[in-house]
């Protein structure tokens, strides 16, 4: 549903760019700039880009001169400097693997070369980079970033550079990405591979780029050929891709293509397959020691019998207490993985990252009766997961999902303040994938978990000088607990708990008690007792019957917008206020109700109060029930939440009358 | 001022403690540092900490920096839980290393060790030791104080010095005493415990710790670093060592002198002359972070940043001052660091991070900032450096200087906004900005950002919604030598300016800002810090609909303090309602019982934008 919507939008910005794609070609002669590149001021579809990619060309080859098999990856990119800003366009890193002195599995930068093309005083002038504006970094043992900083770059300067990589990774070819933080004027991608190797290759974003694929013979050496498979992508006037708020992977929504390997077929040997649908992947998955390979024993046994786990009887309790027995003896280590290292090694340490911690209470579910299995997904972090492409590399983690009655609930390790099904919002994804011999379904939704709720009643005395003395009582669940529980536990004490929320409510709160806000647990209760100062003046009290801040300002300021809006989570809202007004007084006026629902009402708003003799009752309920909208729902989600914010202000007009 | 601050912390340890969260004691923090000669030192390094709760998470990770000169020789660790039992062990081989900077390039690597404590209480220890070899600049500060809520048990250091050396300490807010004595082969020992800290909390408006927490500052009076000696007993002498840095650097080719000369000759005035070589460096170069000569202390050559276009602080401000001499202007190297208003200025030591360029034309000094002449215009002093002290570097050594700062009226922001509302609460508003001085500088980043991102990052400032933005202009007035200003002017329309309810409509006065006001302490104890004086006048102006008239105009409110004021006034007249409001911060130190005023004032302040005006169908 999704995917089609993203399809069509991008059908549509693809129309739009076609409109003002200039159809000047580009240069593809490397080491001699064009006038017009060189005297180029502004780029016209964007002219307030501060530079701009005039053409890059990536090519992709396989090579077996040196004797053995190599991948070489060469890049060539030609950059207009047009502001200030574009100048930092003149530094740049490239990262690769690099195993130190071990020439096996590794990559190496074996060329990188980069010149500046200036007009100066009407003349071109040639500045190449020199090795001293090279500099390599070993960020981690094999990890290497190389950053280089080009000479003479100012406004007006056309940058070139070239580098080329070559990779004993035969098998793995990274993404290669269309765009960029600054516009692209031409940009291709070009790979042979040969017949040996068959790989899946998609193409991902909003737009659409020109391709041509082709059977083609190829030279691996010399006097080696073979048959092979090219393809080309071309892309031509491609937007910048600048940041925006409210999204978990702002940078996965640029346009990409990715290979993924699915068989590698050598003559007179068998033919190795490797990932193709997504039971293969879960086979895959089940059959990697660190993955599979890690369920089986329960390594607590004795300890889930010392601490008589079987004899609780709700089932959600159990696994809880299974959780937390776990939890007592591992630490997370803040880390989200999709394998694990072995529960020896786990226990021994105390500590282990969220994959490690829910092999082990998978096992332990398991002995205890429950139907538990990996979850695996793509966090919201790391951009969608594409369905149609069957491949591990789609997964960065997992959560437990067991069974319990006929439905399936949640877990992860990661967990410190929630409860079941209480998950944090990142791995809120549309789809996880159940990895199991046997399971009960393919894909599950998590959209819909961990969903924050708030219901909270206030119970105010007016005074006739306009102060508001009142108790409020708020159930918090879902996340909004979980969030509640932890912003306690890391704040530096009860007291600055206390004046935050003073702060962020601006009223004076005289005391607090907070119940069920330690550990694991499903709803966190709030009572205070506060005062609240009112608008009086002469005979009248404008009175704003909401203490509790539910939405003071509206989160989407930006005026349009092209890429989607990502909620963490979905959330409810109640407010009920009681006010008992002062001897003597009335209220005069009551603001118009408000109720609006969204077409498939995933957002509402109902907001009404009424007078019953001396009491006032106002109530107010807020829904956001799913957590992504598509850039065209934008403009109503904006509305929606600027009216939500503005009838949150409105005012009741008390007078008084003898 | 010095003294105060050791009564607040006296009085820190006489008033209630018991009431303060310790997050994590530093149970034993012993440094030892041993300077064989001007050359090698050793230190070794034991912490013991015990964490009590997870917020000191942090201090159960270890990272230093090392170099090709200053390596790790020796380190290992433990990890003790509550019941006594040792249940970890580190050695050097479970450090990973990165060379990863920030950069484009430094001489530094770092060794890190990042591990998660599995429960609390924990104690963690860890011991290391560090060779160098490159030089004595500086001794590590005694300062065992690590962290906010975290209280120390005992902290000790040993510093052995040759006595040629004629080391140097200074002991800040602690009454603390430095033990000295000679040893059998000459040599100086000093030694300094500080036992049972208090913790303290981090509370809002705080100076920053090193001007409120104990600690010793030491230095060598004779020093070398990568084979280049000097004396830094006094200001005169770091900075006769940096000269000696800069000796040879400044040196440009034939043929660019003729262009600079060409560029300059016709130029009637040295403020002309000066802005020629400004914009000059604007356009040939740009900044790069490379800390690498003599301990990132030496420019690059000023031939060679012209050759290259780039460079870092020291290499454009040595280049731009090469430039200024070619051309007869004179220009200074000045060297100070962009984060801190103060030097110690009575213990000269390596306190810098930053170099500039000063340059004294008659009745007018220049301080000109060469890492981004493209964005600063010429004469006007950015925040990082304005008001902060400095050490200007010439023929004679060093001098103690102190950079011009704009005064809290020169920060203005003069915003006014005339809002013709209708009576179904929508409205058309037409704001006119003028930010100047530092309000300036706050806006200046959005001149890089396109022109959808200002106009979302306006609409983002103001306190409407539902709103629609017609014509819109952001522009940027800036000429050398005077003052900058942005001026924004917005015509917008919003579905809901006003509030209605029945034949009454609500009209907010604070569509200006955001305010929020600092939350309350139970107990104050470090002084109030306020870093940045300004006044904003916001003036509104509301023609009232048809049909209606004013039901209740809020009062006018008065506030003066020592920190700042507010003063806000309404005016109406038949159909409109003028709002005049004014606040005003002043920056400065202030002592810890100001907290009240500034709550206080910043109170009444969000009081004030929150004023809404009572209109009533007639």
């Amino acid at each position: 549903m999704k995917t089609t919507r993203l399809t069509l939008l991008g059908m549509m910005l693809c129309l739009a760019s076609m409109a003002w794609a200039q159809t000047l070609e580009p240069n593809l002669k490397w080491g001699k700039p064009t006038d017009a590149e060189l005297n180029m001021t502004t780029y016209d579809p964007d002219p307030e880009a501060e530079a701009v990619v005039l053409c890059s060309q990536t090519v992709l080859r396989y090579d077996l001169s040196s004797g053995s098999l190599k991948l070489i990856l060469s890049t060539k990119k030609r950059i207009k400097v047009l502001k200030e800003e574009g100048k930092d366009e003149a530094n740049g890193a490239i990262s690769y693997i690099y195993n130190g002195h071990h020439l096996d599995d590794c990559e190496q930068l074996v060329k990188l070369k980069a010149t500046a093309y200036n007009m100066v005083d009407g003349k071109l002038v040639k500045t190449k980079m020199e090795g001293n504006m090279v500099n390599h970094e070993d960020v981690t043992k094999t990890l290497r970033l190389t950053k280089y900083t080009v000479p003479q770059v100012t406004v007006g300067t056309v940058i070139e550079v070239e580098y080329e990589i070559e990779s004993d990774f035969i098998s793995h070819i990274d993404d290669w990405w269309a765009q960029s933080e600054i516009p692209v004027m031409y940009t291709s991608f070009d790979v042979t591979v040969p017949e040996y190797f068959d790989f899946s290759v998609d193409e991902r974003g909003s737009y659409r780029l020109e391709n041509k694929i082709e059977d083609t013979s190829m030279n691996l050496a010399a006097g080696i050929q073979c048959r092979g498979k090219r393809y080309q992508f071309f892309g031509r006037n491609l937007p910048a891709l600048r940041q925006k708020k409210l999204l978990y992977a702002p940078q996965s929504y640029g346009q990409h293509v990715s290979m993924e390997l699915r068989a590698i077929q050598i003559p007179g040997r068998m033919t190795k397959y490797f990932t193709a649908d997504w039971n293969d992947v879960d086979k895959q998955l089940l059959e990697d020691d660190e993955f599979g390979g890690r369920l089986g024993k329960n390594p607590l046994k004795t300890e889930m019998q010392e601490a008589g786990v079987a004899n609780i009887s709700d089932p959600k309790e159990r696994i809880m207490a299974i959780y937390s027995l776990l939890k007592d003896r591992v630490k997370w280590n803040e880390e989200y993985t999709l394998y694990a290292e072995s529960a020896g090694k786990v226990l021994k340490e105390r500590s282990g990252s969220n994959a490690s911690i829910n092999f082990i209470l998978i096992n332990m579910l398991r002995d205890a009766g429950f139907e538990a299995y990996p979850a695996v997904l793509r966090s919201r972090d790391r951009g969608m997961l594409t369905v149609s492409r069957a491949t591990i590399k789609e997964f960065n983690t997992f959560v437990v999902a067991v069974k319990v009655g006929d439905s399936l609930s949640y877990l992860d390790g990661s967990v410190e303040d929630g409860w079941l099904d209480i998950l944090p919002d990142h791995m809120l994804v549309d789809r996880a994938r159940i990895v199991s011999k046997e399971k009960p379904v393919e894909w599950v939704d998590l959209t819909k978990l961990s969903g924050g709720k708030a219901r909270s009643m206030v119970k105010g005395e007016l005074q006739a000088d306009g102060t508001l003395q009142a108790d409020v009582q708020t159930k918090f669940s879902g996340s909004e607990a979980a969030s509640l529980r932890r912003e306690f536990r890391m704040a530096t004490d009860s007291a600055t708990f206390v004046s935050k929320l003073a702060q962020d409510l601006n009223c004076e709160i005289e005391s607090l008690t907070l119940a069920n806000h330690h550990g694991y647990g499903q709803e966190v209760e709030r009572k205070m007792h506060v005062t609240k100062q009112c608008d009086a003046a002469g005979d009248m009290i404008y009175l704003n019957p909401w203490v509790l801040n539910v939405m003071n300002e509206n989160p989407l300021t930006e005026e349009q917008r092209t890429l989607p809006v990502e909620f963490p989570y979905i959330y409810t809202e109640n407010l009920t206020t009681v006010v008992n007004l002062p001897e003597g007084y009335v209220v005069e006026e009551l603001p118009q109700p408000v109720v609006i629902k969204s077409d498939d009402g995933t957002l509402s708003c109902v907001i009404a109060s009424n007078v019953d003799g001396s009491a006032l009752s106002s109530r107010c309920q807020i829904q956001i029930g799913k957590v992504f909208f598509a850039p065209s729902e934008y403009t109503f989600v904006k509305n929606f939440l600027d009216e939500v914010v503005k009838r949150l202000q409105d005012v009741i007009v008390i007078k008084k009358v003898s | 001022m010095r003294a105060l601050i050791s009564i607040l912390l006296l009085l820190a340890c006489v008033l209630p403690v018991a009431s303060q969260t310790v997050d994590a004691v530093v149970e034993q923090s012993a440094t030892e540092v041993d300077c064989r000669d001007m050359r090698n030192t050793r230190i070794s390094e034991q912490r013991v900490y015990r964490l009590l709760h997870e917020r000191a998470r942090d201090m159960a990770q270890f990272a230093i920096g090392c170099s090709k000169w200053q390596k790790l020789t020796d380190f290992n660790g433990q990890v003790t839980d509550a019941t006594g039992k040792v249940i970890r062990k580190f050695k050097k081989g479970d450090l990973k290393r990165s060379d990863l900077s920030s950069g484009f390039a430094d001489d530094i690597y770092t060794l890190m060790l990042d591990y998660t404590p599995p429960s609390y209480p924990i104690t963690i220890e860890f011991n290391w030791v560090t060779e160098a070899n490159n030089g004595n600049f500086g001794f590590p500060t005694f300062a065992p104080v690590e962290a906010y809520n975290t209280q120390v048990d005992h902290a000790s250091y040993v510093l052995t010095v040759p006595a040629q050396m004629a080391c140097r300490y200074l002991c800040r807010n602690t009454a603390d005493q430095v033990i000295q004595s000679t040893l059998s082969d000459g040599r100086i020992r000093y030694e300094a415990h500080m036992d049972n800290l208090p913790a303290i909390d981090s509370e809002p408006y705080s100076p920053s710790a090193r001007e409120t927490l104990p600690h010793i500052l030491w230095a060598p009076g004779k020093f070398e670093l990568h084979g280049v000696s000097g004396d830094m007993t006094t200001w005169q002498g770091f900075g006769a060592w940096i000269h000696s840095l800069l000796k040879g650097q400044q040196e440009l080719s034939p043929e660019f002198k003729a262009q600079l000369h060409a560029m300059t000759d016709t130029c009637t005035s040295d403020r002309s002359k000066v802005e020629v070589i400004y914009n000059y460096l604007a356009q040939t170069t740009r900044y790069v972070s490379i800390q690498l000569g003599i301990g990132g202390w030496q420019p690059f050559p000023a031939s060679e940043v012209c050759r290259t276009g780039f460079g870092d602080c020291k290499g454009l401000t040595n280049y731009l001052c090469a430039m200024m001499h070619e051309v007869g202007i004179p220009a200074n190297y000045v060297i100070i660091r962009n984060d801190q208003r103060h030097l110690v200025t009575e213990f000269p030591s390596n306190q810098f991070n930053h170099a500039i360029a000063q340059v004294p034309l008659p009745g007018d000094t220049l301080w000109l900032e060469c890492t981004a002449s493209a964005f600063v215009p010429l004469g006007y002093v950015h925040d990082g450096i304005a008001g902060n002290d400095a050490l200007l570097i010439d023929d004679n050594g060093g001098h103690l200087v102190k950079l011009p700062a704009y005064t809290p009226e020169q920060n203005v922001s003069n915003n006014k906004a005339h809002v013709t509302l209708q009576d179904d609460g929508s409205a058309k508003v037409d704001f006119n900005m003028r930010y100047e001085c530092r309000q300036y500088e706050d806006m200046l980043p959005l001149m890089s950002r396109t022109e959808q991102q200002r106009r979302d990052a306006m609409l983002s400032g103001i306190n409407l919604s539902a709103v629609t933005l017609g014509d819109f202009t952001f522009a940027e007035h800036k000429q050398s030598y005077t003052t900058p200003h942005i001026d924004v002017s917005m015509q917008l329309e919003t579905r809901k300016l006003a509030n209605i309810t029945g034949s009454r409509m609500f009209v907010p006065v604070g569509i200006f800002h955001k305010i929020t006001v600092p939350r309350a302490l139970q107990q104050r104890v470090q002084p109030v810090s306020i870093g940045y004086g300004y006044v904003d006048i916001d003036t509104l102006v509301v023609t009232i609909p048809e049909g209606y008239e004013v039901e209740t105009l809020p009062q006018s409110s008065s506030e003066v303090t020592p920190l700042g004021e507010l003063s806000q006034t309404f005016e109406a007249t038949d159909n409109t309602v003028t709002v005049v409001t004014r606040h005003l911060m002043r920056d400065g130190r202030y002592p810890a019982t100001d907290y009240a005023t500034l709550r206080n004032l910043k109170t009444a302040v969000k009081r004030a934008y929150d004023q809404r005006i009572v209109l009533r169908r007639k």
